[in-house]
């Protein structure tokens, strides 16, 4: 997009330019969002910017946050959502609630009714200002013009700086159309208290030395944090000269190629077994950029019991949160390793690698890769998908088994190719996450593995995804239910499926009325060269792959167990009775 | 052994919605707040606020201050549980007394160095201060009367010493408009 000469700098211009004015300032080149009467201004002044920003119109707000959401996760930048008062910012909610879990920078604008109304219960008036204080990182009404460049430039600020989230600027619609003469900051307000960053001090990195260069079984526990640090580097280096195998959580996907030698994989609840055990059994943990979820520690009084524990978080409140650590570093994961790694010795740990892959040997003749059921199922079509796509894609999924199984059989080297609602694990994120992620300018295929629960809750951005030509492709597991739950129904609820089938609409005509490609598949033979096609179409596309209805994901570390005490697949069932043991 | 009541002073900007923000964010990370005090400072545009809590567990102290000082709005915070502070109340107390009861409770007020601000046909209010031990007594002795209202203040701490560090703190933050900035950049360089 071109960035044609701004020439409004000390002009007198309305409140709602003014937004437009300072969004192309902070370099946002695209805006998700949803019209409405309390933000008629705003998106009346749109149209004297249409060729500096492009609006995307998502069908529903919340899509419009989970869009921005995937465009922050893909391209690293700050995602925009906008939305009128009401029911529009409340539609917001649930797309800033996983921004919020997850660490992403995303700046949401809302309309709101005029300051003479406010309190009145005016109509579509909400507080949304009230209800999105605990949801974002920080949120603002602005009741004086003056202060809205500011106020802006302040958002972004902070948005992306320290620990990334989101950020809401409420803008009442009088001072939408209040005029004044419009300067931009240089640089954003005084903000006292608010410091992103602090460095690691001298005791705190040789204590962290001192204790990786005598551990005999470490473990690197690597998160989100380095992503966003952009810390892989350091992380990879750092797990070569001291030979430190690499643990990854969901949102750590990518943070050390899935292939290098030292990583180890996916850790958790439905983490590799070898993985959970070298946590379980490992005298030092090394956590980086990672928040010890419930999700990846188990039951926590039992958690890696014989451990030193270092962390590294640039968030203070995540240190001693969840589990009580010898060293709690506040830093900068990039900043505090660089610093640590002239202290760290060449070392080797070839016994507990060795270990390790014992652990993985005897795991592995339980996976479903090798059983020799041909049925279609969630598993075969990720790892066939990441055949096809040569691991080179940028995934993005919905929640429930299917992401399960992205995290176990999408082998992913990349760094931000993971785009995945961890922590608050909102089901409709994928579709609209993908859309997103398509104006992030990455030369990637994307594809948004879903299963036919999450997809039903926000399937009208197909219109979206039609109406933008969204280079993505969706690849709906469809297995008639409601699968993790189904899941847990069938492991602690006795069988009793209740409410978990879950019917859908004839995806080939739904995705023919909508104007896109569909292709539907049923026997694994297909699923590569269907793939390839839907891949080489330009424009949107959708494969429903129909799946084995009662699949589980193992293993799985049931609630209220140790993260070693996982429940594997049963043996029988995929009739390994002749494979090595 | 820690002590079950748990003191902190907070330092916030003077702006719409900050205590709001305070009690969100104490209420959705689960700490239960025994007192809240919040008023103006020797500086325009800082409120001072006294958070006393019941938690006891010393992870859980350090992360709660950790949550208020990550507000943006917050400049800082001091846990002053342990450390040597001026902590006092307010209180007021209207009493129904009688002719007869008015010598003997002359006396008792000022016992407890506390006065008698409002004498009416039949009530009397009582302003007290002091430690919380101090005020606990003279409630003690002031419900052989009959308490009509009643209202304390919670609690407000002030570190003892000069404390300087506080001053030079709260003075850098508020005037050095790239500090955050600056603080970036060397930790990148």
């Amino acid at each position: 997009m071109s960035k044609t000469a701004i020439t409004n700098e000390n002009k007198v211009i309305s409140g709602a330019e003014i937004v437009w004015e300072c969004l192309i300032r902070e370099e946002v080149e695209v805006v998700f969002g949803y019209p409405g009467g309390a933000s008629l201004p705003i998106y009346d002044a749109l149209v004297k910017y249409n060729d500096q920003i492009h609006h995307v119109l998502t069908r529903h707000e919340q899509n419009a946050a989970h869009a921005a959401d995937g465009f922050a996760r893909a391209s690293g930048k700050v995602g925009v959502a906008m939305a009128t008062s009401g029911p529009g910012a409340t539609n917001l909610i649930t797309g800033v609630a996983t921004a919020m879990m997850d660490s992403i920078p995303l700046v949401c604008i809302t309309g709101q009714v005029g300051r003479a109304s406010l309190g009145s219960d005016a109509f579509q008036e909400t507080d949304i200002l009230g209800a999105m204080i605990p949801l974002t990182k920080h949120s603002y009404q602005v009741n004086d013009i003056n202060k809205l460049a500011v106020t802006i430039k302040d958002a972004f600020y902070i948005a992306r700086t320290g620990r990334p989230g989101p950020v809401l600027i409420d803008i009442p619609k009088d001072v939408q159309n209040e005029s004044i003469e419009f300067v931009y900051p240089q640089t954003h307000d005084v903000l006292p208290g608010y410091n992103p960053v602090i460095r690691a001090t001298e005791s705190e990195l040789s204590e962290v030395a001192r204790l990786i260069n005598s551990a005999k079984n470490p473990v690197i526990l690597a998160g989100h944090g380095v992503l966003l640090s952009g810390a892989t580097h350091e992380l990879t280096t750092l797990a070569e000269k001291a030979d430190i195998p690499v643990a990854v959580t969901l949102l750590g996907i990518g943070g050390i190629p899935a292939s290098h030698p030292k990583c180890i994989g996916f850790m958790g609840m439905h983490g590799g077994y070898w993985v959970n055990h070298a946590i379980q059994e490992a005298d030092l943990l090394i956590a980086c950029g990672m928040r010890f979820d419930d999700r990846v520690t188990g039951k926590l009084e039992t958690y890696s019991p014989n451990s030193k524990k270092i962390h590294i978080d640039i968030d203070p409140t995540e240190l001693n949160k969840n589990i009580i650590v010898d060293v709690g570093i506040r830093g900068d994961l990039k900043a505090v390793l660089t610093a640590a790694l002239p202290k760290i010795k060449d070392t080797k740990h070839d016994a507990w690698s060795n270990q390790i892959k014992g652990w993985m040997k005897q795991s592995k003749t339980k996976d479903i890769l090798n059983g020799k059921s041909d049925k279609l199922n969630g598993a075969f079509v990720v790892r066939d998908l990441w055949e096809a796509t040569k691991g080179e894609a940028l995934i993005v999924t919905d929640v429930g088994q299917h992401q399960m199984t992205v995290a176990q059989y999408y082998y992913q080297d990349h760094a931000n190719s993971l785009l995945t609602s961890g922590g608050l694990g909102t089901m409709g994120y994928g579709v609209p996450a993908a859309i997103g992620a398509s104006f992030s300018g990455r030369k990637k295929n994307i594809w948004a593995v879903v299963g036919d629960g999450g997809i039903q809750m926000t399937i009208q951005e197909l219109a979206t995804a039609v109406q933008e030509n969204a280079n993505i492709n969706i690849a709906l597991i469809n297995n008639g239910h409601l699968g993790m739950v189904r899941q847990w129904q069938e492991m602690f609820y006795d069988n009793r499926y209740s409410e978990t089938p879950i019917s859908g609409p004839d995806y080939l005509k739904l995705t023919e009325a909508y104007g896109m490609k569909g292709y539907r598949v049923t026997e694994r033979k297909d699923v590569i060269s269907t793939v390839l096609e839907a891949q080489a179409h330009d424009g949107p596309t959708l494969i429903e792959f129909v799946v084995e209805p009662m699949e589980m994901v193992y293993p799985m570390v049931t609630t209220g167990s140790a993260l070693n005490e996982m429940v594997q697949r049963p043996l029988a069932e995929e009739q390994f009775s002749d494979m090595e043991i | 052994m820690q002590k079950s009541e748990h003191t902190i002073v907070a330092f916030v900007e003077d702006e719409p919605g900050v205590l709001n923000r305070i009690v969100s964010l104490l209420r959705r990370r689960n700490f239960n707040i025994k007192s809240i005090v919040a008023g103006a400072t020797e500086r325009t545009g800082l409120t001072r606020m006294t958070i006393v809590t019941d938690e006891s567990n010393q992870h859980r102290r350090v992360n709660m201050a950790h949550n208020i000082q990550k507000l943006v709005n917050a400049y800082t915070v001091e846990d002053v549980t342990d450390v040597p502070s001026v902590i006092r109340e307010y209180m007021l107390a209207k009493v129904s007394v009688t002719n007869g009861d008015r010598t003997e409770l002359d006396l008792l007020t000022r016992e407890y160095g506390a006065k008698i601000i409002d004498s009416e046909e039949g009530a009397v209010i009582v302003e007290a201060t002091g430690y919380d031990m101090e005020i606990e007594s003279f409630l003690q002795k002031l419900k052989e009367y009959d308490i009509v209202e009643l209202m304390r203040t919670g609690k407000m701490a002030m570190r003892r010493g000069s404390h300087l560090e506080l001053k030079a703190k709260l003075e850098m933050m508020s005037t050095d408009q790239q500090w955050t900035t600056k603080q970036i950049q060397s930790a990148i360089s």
